[in-house]
């Protein structure tokens, strides 16, 4: 039988704040629960790098006597989360998995955690990653498991953050994700992973990857949790150069909306996509949820998609060399095997190539464009698999056919070259008893209706409500 | 050039194995980054109507 902790941090971030804002529960009650977890599963998980459990309960007892008098900042107020471990925390341990950065303390803090921390949220710790995000674990820092079955692996490369939040360590966490590292692990963890519009979230002071792909958005139990974090961290930021003007928030508003019938376009897989006969049934059935909704159906091709993953490569590569080079030539040594070769591979991209991967975006969108023409909201499967072993060895770069990463991401990588907004929502749970998923997609800054949709989704096939009997660590 | 030269006879035929490979995975990949080529480079229109698109959905 689980004890009042293990209950208290299965709650969703919705209901758990509700309970704080009302005082029937106080935020250091939630916060020691959650540090408890922590330290009774996170050494068979491994997602956290860093657990700040003294400044968790300050900030939680400074939330509690805010609320006291009355000062409610909101729903994230004294609700316990978790960041990516490259998120810059000023005076705390920014390592983004990496031996280079195994000892760095920054002196500033990045503006999603200024966000954050002025919503009064209780940062429990940075979580485990993917070296730089850039596709391997550095050996230093191990893999974060899975919680549904701690011998599969989390993919990645928000690794830890999916692990966290499926085993309660937290009611919320953010994610980068470049070619679909917040859904991919959001997807295998069995949780909600929400990459918001290129431009809506700031990434400044966020270890970057790629300038040109990545995002910054919250990963939870389900949709409506995300709009909550979402309202706190999107708003125009001077500091990022692609941030976009300042919109009008409401996320969670909106999810709480009905939902008007929908022209819903779901994407016909291709033998390439090699989705698994489990993966093809649940997304089938998850449109027929959606037609017994009331949404239109219409079916489209995913366009250009192997222009696509090749767009992404082409403008991965040498940005995130670039980003590297100083270390590169320092510290070749401290990568780990496989992202010292993507960097040195990105060495030798030619600037023309990267172009056409720039302009190549920019068909890219065009082509999604003439789908919105006919459509309001995407449906596509998202992970093709429900997991791997995590002893499985990494996916190795060198390849005689150019990185085998690039198939993998027919499905997260349009959105990142098109910065259109999507949000990886379980679907139901394999033979093997690890979740599978689908993903929705909107149109520029339609961030609050993909949240709505997933929402729906969630409310009408529970699936992220049944939990695996007997198993210890996912809630 | 080898600045960051192995020690020994085995160490460097592994460094030199992992940069075969490295530079054969690098043809592999610009080989088959050439299809990015297809696009017609004086063609504005997609990049137009791309850019409108997300003015546009900026703006509402």
């Amino acid at each position: 039988m689980p004890g009042r902790n293990d209950e208290l941090c299965a709650l969703s971030l919705s209901d758990v704040s509700q309970l704080i804002a009302r005082r029937a529960v106080s935020s250091v009650e939630v916060t020691e629960a959650v540090l408890e977890r922590i330290e009774r599963l996170d050494p068979a998980l491994n997602a956290f790098v860093t657990v700040t459990s003294d400044l968790a309960l300050s900030t939680a007892a400074q939330a509690d006597a805010e609320i006291a008098r009355g000062a409610y900042r909101g729903p994230l107020h004294g609700v316990p989360y978790s960041l990516k471990d490259l998120v810059l925390t000023k005076g705390i341990r920014t390592t983004a998995s990496a031996r280079i950065l195994a000892d760095w303390v920054p002196d500033t803090d990045a503006t999603l955690y200024t966000r954050l921390a002025s919503s009064g949220a209780v940062l429990v710790g940075k979580t485990n990653m993917l070296e730089f995000a850039y596709g391997e674990i550095h050996p230093d820092f191990g893999p974060a498991l899975n919680p549904w079955n701690t011998d599969f692996g989390t993919s990645g490369s928000s690794s830890g953050s999916g692990a966290a939040v499926a085993a309660g360590l937290g009611f919320g966490t953010i994610g980068s994700d470049t070619g679909g590292s917040i859904r991919f692990p959001a997807a295998i963890n069995g949780i909600v992973g929400h990459k918001p519009t290129y431009g809506l979230v700031s990434r400044a002071g966020a270890i970057a990857l790629s300038w040109t792909l990545d995002h910054l958005g919250p990963m939870t139990r389900t949709a409506r949790d995300a709009a909550l974090m979402l309202d706190v961290i999107a708003g125009h930021d001077p500091a990022d150069p692609a941030s976009a003007p300042s919109r009008p928030g409401g996320y969670a508003a909106h999810v709480d909306r009905p939902l008007r019938p929908l022209r819903l376009g779901v994407a016909v897989p291709e033998a390439d996509d090699a989705l698994v006969p489990e993966v093809q049934a649940a997304y089938e059935r998850s449109i027929e949820t959606m037609r017994g909704l009331g949404h239109t159906i219409v079916e489209f091709s995913m366009p250009e998609p192997r222009l696509v993953v090749r767009a992404l490569l082409a403008i991965l590569y040498p940005e995130a060399t670039s980003i590297h080079l100083k270390w590169l030539r320092e510290r070749p040594d401290d990568y780990a095997p496989n992202t010292r070769t993507r960097l040195e591979i990105g060495a030798s991209v030619p600037g023309t190539v990267y172009l056409r991967g720039r302009r190549a975006a920019s068909v890219i969108v065009e082509r999604y464009r003439r789908v919105f023409d006919n459509v309001d909201v995407l449906l596509t499967p998202m992970a093709a698999y429900d997991g791997y072993l995590a002893s499985d060895p990494p996916v190795d770069p060198v390849s005689k056919t150019g990185d085998r990463l690039g198939p993998s991401m027919r499905m997260s990588g349009p959105f990142n070259v098109t910065g259109l907004p999507a949000v990886s929502v379980p679907s139901g749970v394999s033979s093997r008893g690890l979740p599978l998923s689908v993903q929705f997609v909107g149109k520029p800054f339609a961030d609050g209706q993909v949240l709505q949709v997933a929402h729906a989704y969630q409310e009408a096939t529970r699936q992220h409500v049944p939990r695996p009997a007997g198993n210890p660590y996912v809630v | 050039m080898l600045e960051d030269a192995p020690r020994d006879d085995e160490e460097l035929r592994v460094e030199l194995e992992r940069r075969d490979a490295i530079a054969e995975s690098t043809r592999a990949l610009l080989a088959d980054l050439r299809a990015l080529e297809i696009l017609e480079t004086l063609d504005l229109e997609p990049v137009t109507n791309a850019k409108r698109w997300w003015l546009d959905a900026g703006q509402e």
